[in-house]
């Protein structure tokens, strides 16, 4: 279990953030622009040292772990990765494994991204959503034969068309089920009724609230977290919160 | 440079496949590295056939020959051989820790700070110190090009975070400030003084001796070393410093290992050749384009590559206005700058 523990961070104003991450389920981190989306998952990730309160992998603190042994267990998806040097598509997934080639490792990574056809492209020439799921089969190549890993993604869907942010988190969700945890930061609260266990709302860095997305989503909170005025409507497929703009 | 390569790497032919790339041959780079050698040996003034070579092993030659290549023909290509490796191979590990294909020793500073400091000493401290041994001068040229690149990663902020334009111009300035205080050093010089320091800031070979090539083999070790050890995780690197340290990659101690390694290799270089431009920059670039960016194949094709380079320029110094020499870096400059800009341009058409 990753959990943090009134987690705060004074810089980027996150304050007294808690919140638990078990094995098997996928929690979504929403909120508006500048509410600290980004900063917990850095602080979950360990690249960034918490200024109160602790965060901790298995009661491990996570930013002391060995960097090798928290590569194994933790795996990021970044907003943005700028690589610029002309790498193939198949050796950027390979840098996820970094103790050493594994190549079924990474052919299997490029099919459940669903860029094995891309492999001996070069990264430099593809578009920003093939970037987006090349970085995602190098994060899947990373944690592949992992025990218990932890996904963490930075607006996976960002510059995805409709059918691939499905295919996305369709992928992350899948992988709750086998027992990853995964957090995903997403924008798209339609997204976020949809694949999510549990939701997380940020705002001003404060946990607004923590829970089930019928719980999380209701039109009194999102008309307090963001100023807008939505309806809440059962998705017509499976029952979850479809969450309209009204 | 045997060690540079991989063992894995055993193909033997004209290509070579590995992990999907098609590679030149190491055998094909050896022969003609070994090629490029034997021509510089016998090119000069004095000419000298390939077969006194063989001669010479069979114990044949002709005494004089044998002196000319023993004392003076032979240190010259190796120590040529061996400044090319080490430039061009630390050119490729410090584009690979600055993310930018246009750092280069000489860009970033990294040259001149070794080149000011060789100077200082020689100017300031070596009068005082008569017994200062002659690892002492290289030893300061190493401690500036040190000072220089922390400057540089320091100033730029960590690798990774660093906008790769103000690390350049950082380098670039720190780069000026070294080459105005050599300029100063060269007012209060006096004669020998002013020589030495005018042939460090031009580049030559043509001090070289066994001593001053035994004193590049620690930092051809130290450099292959670091080589050999740190390649994936520059790889890694080249993703962003914060995407490095999510795979698992200590970055400040890889920055400080490729920090020292480049800063020896570079330090040793200057204070034994000069500065020889373009080697660091261009020889990577090209390499680049031959064998991709995996630091895993880059680095010992760009040391093998520069060895080269800079032997091939070295013969043609001492050919085309013989018996005089030309300065070896308008060599370097007049071959490696064209073809450069073609590859370039045959990369962007």
């Amino acid at each position: 279990m990753i959990r943090t523990e009134s987690a705060g961070c004074a810089r980027t104003g996150l304050r007294g953030v808690t919140l638990q991450v078990r094995p098997g389920e996928l929690v979504a981190v929403a909120g508006p622009n500048g509410a600290g989306k980004s900063t917990l998952l850095s602080l979950l990730a360990g690249e960034r040292l918490p200024d109160e309160g602790a965060v901790l992998l298995d009661e491990r603190r996570v930013a002391a772990l060995p960097p090798e042994e928290r590569a194994r267990r933790i795996g990021v998806l970044p907003q943005a990765a700028s690589l610029t040097f002309a790498f193939r598509v198949d050796e950027v997934v390979g840098l996820g494994r970094l103790g050493g080639a594994d190549r079924a490792a990474v052919r299997r990574a490029m099919e459940e991204a669903g860029v094995d056809h891309l492999a001996a492209r070069s990264y430099p020439t593809l578009s920003g959503g093939e970037k987006q799921r090349v970085h995602l089969a190098r994060v899947l190549a990373q944690l592949d034969g992992a025990t218990r890993p932890f996904l963490l993604l930075d607006e996976p869907t960002s510059s995805l068309d409709p059918a691939q942010q499905h295919a996305v988190l369709s992928l992350a969700r899948e992988r709750a089920r086998r027992g990853w945890g995964v957090v995903a930061v997403l924008h798209d609260l339609a997204l976020v009724g949809r694949y999510a266990d549990r939701v997380l709302l940020l705002r001003d860095g404060r946990v607004q609230a923590c829970g089930t997305p019928w719980e999380v989503l209701t039109p009194v909170r999102l008309a307090a977290c963001y100023g807008i005025e939505a309806v809440v409507l059962p998705h017509p497929a499976d029952g979850s919160p479809l969450v309209v703009a009204a | 440079m045997a060690l540079l390569f991989s063992r894995r790497f055993g193909a033997v032919g004209w290509s070579s496949e590995a992990d999907g790339r098609r590679l030149p041959s190491p055998v094909l780079v050896g022969t003609v590295l070994l090629a490029l050698c034997v021509a510089s040996v016998c090119a000069g003034a004095m000419t000298i056939g390939p077969a006194e070579i063989l001669a010479l092993l069979t114990g044949a030659a002709h005494p004089a020959h044998e002196a000319v290549i023993l004392s003076i023909r032979l240190p010259r290509v190796a120590l040529g051989a061996l400044h090319g490796a080490l430039l061009a191979c630390s050119g490729a590990m410090l584009q690979g820790l600055f993310r930018n294909p246009l750092a280069d020793p000489g860009l970033l500073g990294t040259s001149g700070g070794a080149m000011l400091a060789a100077a200082g000493f020689t100017v300031l401290v070596a009068p005082h110190l008569p017994a200062a041994g002659w690892w002492a001068m290289p030893l300061a040229a190493f401690a500036g090009a040190l000072v220089v690149t922390v400057c540089v990663l320091r100033i730029g902020g960590a690798a990774g975070r660093a906008d790769p334009a103000i690390l350049l111009l950082a380098g670039v300035a720190l780069n000026a400030l070294a080459f105005a205080g050599t300029g100063l050093l060269l007012s209060i010089a006096d004669d020998a003084q002013l020589r030495t320091i005018t042939f460090w800031s031009l580049g030559s070979l043509g001090g070289s001796n066994w001593s001053t090539v035994l004193l590049l083999l620690p930092a051809l070790l130290a450099l292959s070393i670091a080589a050999r050890r740190l390649a994936p995780r520059l790889d890694a690197l080249l993703l962003g410093g914060r995407e490095a340290r999510h795979l698992g990659v200590r970055v400040e101690r890889v920055q400080v290992e490729l920090v020292v390694a480049t800063a020896l290799a570079v330090g040793g270089s200057v204070a034994v050749a000069g500065q020889i431009g373009f080697v660091g920059l261009v020889v990577p670039n090209l390499m680049r384009l031959v064998v991709g960016p995996a630091h895993r194949w880059l680095l010992p094709f760009s040391a093998a590559a520069g060895a080269g380079l800079v032997v091939a320029a070295d013969a043609l110094a001492r050919v085309v206005v013989a018996p005089a020499e030309l300065p070896i870096g308008v060599i370097t400059s007049l071959v490696g700058v064209p073809f450069f800009l073609h590859q370039l341009r045959r990369r962007i058409g």
